[in-house]
């Protein structure tokens, strides 16, 4: 049953329409291709994609972009309140960096008060996670040597250093 | 189950025990040294009807080593033995009380997995595994892990990155998987483990290192921290692996030889060694502080293959610690650990190749001041384990020598067959017992003989192991001499990664491989025949050689399923496997994304790119210079002429790789003039 203009969308991009648009197929490709890139698993893809069609209304990679950047904004409002916009590049990095992918498809399409802390954080910090904050401990390399005593004070003999042979 | 095999009763004491190593260790020396003498006296005997010429000297001389080696290695099997079948607790360690206690940890945790060109898949299934399991244990909130990649292969590396951005999304509300990559490659693994102490040791109190196809329960791991918190004066406490998952005829022959007699060595060598244990480089828990201040390795000055970086780490390291008055323990009843073993004879080789150059340094290090007796004993023991192959192939050579001189001498009678008889059978006793131990344990405990298969399956596989590794020895014996001779005359040992999943060696390579073997089983065969009493004694020998290529080969192979080979052989952890093992296998099953070309991905690829250059961002990388042709290879998108080490270098330059980036997304643009341009650039 198709119930508004975004499931109309929706069911039109599922159902395709006569053979030969490739404009519409292209789009679609461009959109199966954004959405794999995100890093979901190929089963889901097309999950995906009819969710951003009929809940988001994104009928393009570029309106996904969007609406990712946008769903990533509100998240990390919800967190720690940034209201900044995010660019695309940078919510695709955020998404691609948390693994958020692996979480489950309704993820992105919940609301973000809904979002577990931890994933809510996951899409926060981005870059600076892929290594946490430093605290250093020095570490000094040891001494292998063997015991002091009995060890020459005058360099040890080689093959090279033949003066070092007594003269008598 | 009995404790041995269980993972929740470890049977350690309450208190501290005050009674030091060296009484502990009295026993099994005082064993050893008898048996020596015993073996020697009686070798004298065998050798007196000849008279004692220099060969005669010689040869007993090398026989006294090996002989020795061979009874220190019974000695520590009996005293384990002893030790599972009383069944006492371990006295000098504070044990938790109880199950609550024993998963009640305060302390942060890092678990540390380094790795280099390892297969992805493989590894983060591991990974994954266990932290699955750290997410069903109480505190998944003090534990952390740190990929450290020294991964240079750049299609591997990229691979490596898409892979963990999955598990921490996998992870995620769990712990934390952090991901750290070196440009350089210092110090290789040690240089590894201490760049993450420099970086972030005082966050953690405690690490743990994990090999690439190493697998823990979340259990072991708390009870483990919970152990080093309730005795401060424990640097590193080792949980020894339990070989699982192998798959070939060899694997598994390892892998029940690990489980049925290893575990009675094991037990023997923690009893003995107590507190002064050593540290066998994954599967093992360190006090960071500790580490970072007392076990930083320096590079070995001079040249040749006592000098340079430390291979073998691990027991420099334990050696360390130790000296600097912590204590290093090894744990049996710990269970919760578990590790692969490679696949087939010529992996197993490499390894053993590597390792063996690695332990051949130490006795560089044998006079280190301020050492303790026992770890100048590890050091020892580790060199020993390796060059007991030349001593043991010089000591036959030399006895086929004084064969040929005496048949060549009429009317000298050459050796006292029955002394001689009897050095033999003693040899042959005190190789085999630690393995009739392990059997006589196994069959008395009525859980672990019924997972096996029975009675009749247990004796069945003893006994294939025991023929398979008499037939193995000699071989092995010839591997490890021709990689010390090659580790000695300077050739260069590579410290790559292990083949984990093994192919059946091709003709060429078997040829290769053994075609030292096959010439000494000719020449001991030519031997055999001009002095025929000498045969008896080469009999096995000469057949192992000249088999090697047929051992080599079945061995690489599986058994078919259902067949009488394929009931034999197993370990409990096939009948009842813990979780962590199966969901590790569960995963790696899952058919493994391509390894493709890691430029291409990174420049065609959103993901790849974004993950990459965030990655980039972090190992503060020289923004190298690329080759203009690279550029224009990359711009054409002709990568396959473009080599491993462009690649690498292109990989390695933000720079460049956003360049090419801007520049491929209008390039596929205008292919597709009709398709809207990717959004993501």
């Amino acid at each position: 049953m198709i119930r508004c203009s975004s499931d109309v969308r929706a069911h039109a991009t599922t159902q395709p329409a006569a053979a030969g648009d490739s404009a519409e197929a292209g789009r679609r490709q461009l959109l199966e291709r954004f959405v794999e890139d995100l890093g979901y698993p190929a089963a889901v893809v097309g999950d995906v994609i009819s969710r951003f069609r009929r809940e988001r209304g994104a009928m393009t990679a570029s309106d996904a972009g969007h609406r990712l950047a946008e769903w990533i904004g509100e998240v990390r409002r919800a967190a720690e309140g940034r209201t900044a916009i995010v660019p695309v590049a940078d919510a695709v990095e955020a998404f691609v960096l948390s693994g958020a992918a692996m979480w489950h498809v309704d993820a992105l399409f919940a609301e973000p008060s809904a979002l577990p802390a931890t994933h809510r954080a996951a899409l926060t910090r981005h870059r600076s996670s892929v290594v946490p904050i430093e605290h250093p401990l020095p570490m000094q390399p040891q001494n292998l040597d063997g015991p002091r005593w009995g060890r020459r004070s005058r360099p040890e003999p080689t093959v090279r250093r033949l003066s070092w042979v007594p003269s008598r | 189950m009995s404790g041995r095999h269980a993972s929740v009763s470890i049977g350690l004491a309450d208190a501290r025990s005050s009674r030091p190593a060296r009484g502990r260790a009295a026993p099994v020396a005082i064993a050893t040294a008898l048996t020596t003498a015993l073996g020697t006296a009686v070798s004298l005997i065998a050798a007196h009807p000849g008279g004692f010429e220099v060969a005669e000297v010689v040869s007993i001389a090398l026989f006294v080593l090996c002989f020795a080696w061979i009874a220190f290695a019974f000695c520590t099997a009996v005293a384990g033995f002893v030790r599972l079948l009383s069944r006492r607790p371990l006295s000098g360690l504070i044990g938790p009380q109880g199950a609550a206690d024993a998963s009640t940890i305060t302390s942060r945790v890092a678990l540390i997995v380094p790795v280099r060109n390892e297969d992805p898949h493989a590894v983060f299934a591991n990974v994954r595994a266990i932290g699955e399991s750290i997410g069903r244990s109480r505190h998944p909130d003090l534990i952390d892990f740190f990929i450290l990649s020294d991964t240079v292969d750049p299609d591997v590396l990229v691979a490596e990155e898409l892979a963990w951005t999955e598990l921490r999304g996998h992870l995620a509300g769990i712990c934390e998987v952090f991901y750290r990559r070196r440009t350089d490659n210092d110090g290789k693994k040690a240089g590894n483990l201490a760049e993450f102490c420099r970086r972030w040791g005082a966050a953690y109190e405690y690490f743990l290192v994990l090999d690439a196809d190493s697998l823990m329960e979340a259990d072991t791991i708390i009870t483990m921290t919970r152990i080093m918190e309730l005795n401060p004066g424990v640097g590193i406490l080792q949980a020894p692996p339990l070989s699982v998952g192998g798959l070939t005829r060899f694997a598994r022959l390892q892998q029940f030889a690990g489980f049925a007699y290893g575990s009675v060595v094991t037990a023997g060598m923690s009893a003995w060694q107590g507190g002064s244990s050593n540290y066998w480089g994954h599967n093992a828990i360190i006090r960071t502080a500790a580490f970072a201040r007392y076990c930083g390795l320096p590079v070995l000055s001079g040249s040749g293959p006592f000098s340079g970086e430390i291979l073998s780490h691990d027991f420099v390291e334990a050696a360390l610690m130790r000296r600097a008055g912590y204590e290093v323990w090894m744990l049996p009843a710990l269970g919760g650990s578990f590790e692969r073993i490679p696949p087939t004879l010529f992996d197993y080789a490499e390894r053993d190749r590597r390792w063996s150059a690695g332990n051949l340094q130490h006795l560089r290090l044998l006079g280190t001041s301020g050492l303790h007796p026992m770890s100048r004993l590890h050091l020892f023991l580790g060199a020993m384990s390796y060059l007991v192959s030349p001593l043991w192939l010089l000591f036959i050579a030399s006895g086929v020598a004084m064969a040929i001189s005496d048949a060549a001498t009429p009317g000298i009678r050459g050796v006292d067959s029955f002394a001689a008889g009897a050095v033999f059978a003693a040899s042959t006793l005190l190789v085999f017992t630690p393995r009739l131990l392990g059997v006589a344990l196994v069959l008395r405990d009525r859980d672990v003989r019924q997972a096996l298969g029975g009675t009749v399956a247990v004796i069945a596989s003893g006994l294939v192991e025991i023929v398979v590794s008499a037939l193995l020895a000699p071989v092995t014996m010839v591997m490890q001499t021709t990689a010390l001779v090659s580790i000695l005359s300077g050739a260069h040992v590579s410290w790559g990664s292990q083949r984990r999943d093994g192919d059946v060696p091709s003709l060429v390579d078997l040829l290769r491989v053994h075609g030292a073997h096959l010439v000494l089983g000719i020449t001991l065969l030519v031997a055999g025949v001009v002095t025929p009493g000498a045969l008896p004694w080469l009999a096995l020998m000469i057949a192992s050689l000249l088999g090697a290529p047929a051992l080599t080969l079945w061995t690489a192979g599986e058994a078919p399923s259902g067949s009488p080979m394929d009931r034999l052989l197993r370990i409990p952890e096939e009948a009842a496997p813990s979780r962590v093992c199966s969901r590790a296998e569960e995963l790696r099953a899952v058919p493994a994304p391509a390894i493709a070309d890691g430029l291409r991905r990174v420049v065609t690829d959103a993901r790849a790119y974004a993950v990459h250059l965030a990655i980039l961002d972090t190992t503060g990388s020289r923004d190298d210079r690329v080759p203009a042709s690279v550029a224009r290879l990359v711009h054409q998108g002709a990568w396959e002429r473009i080599d491993q080490i462009d690649r690498a270098l292109a990989l390695g330059s933000a720079t460049f790789l956003r360049n090419a980036r801007s520049s491929h997304t209008p390039a596929v643009a205008h292919r597709s003039r009709r398709l809207e341009p990717l959004v993501v650039t």
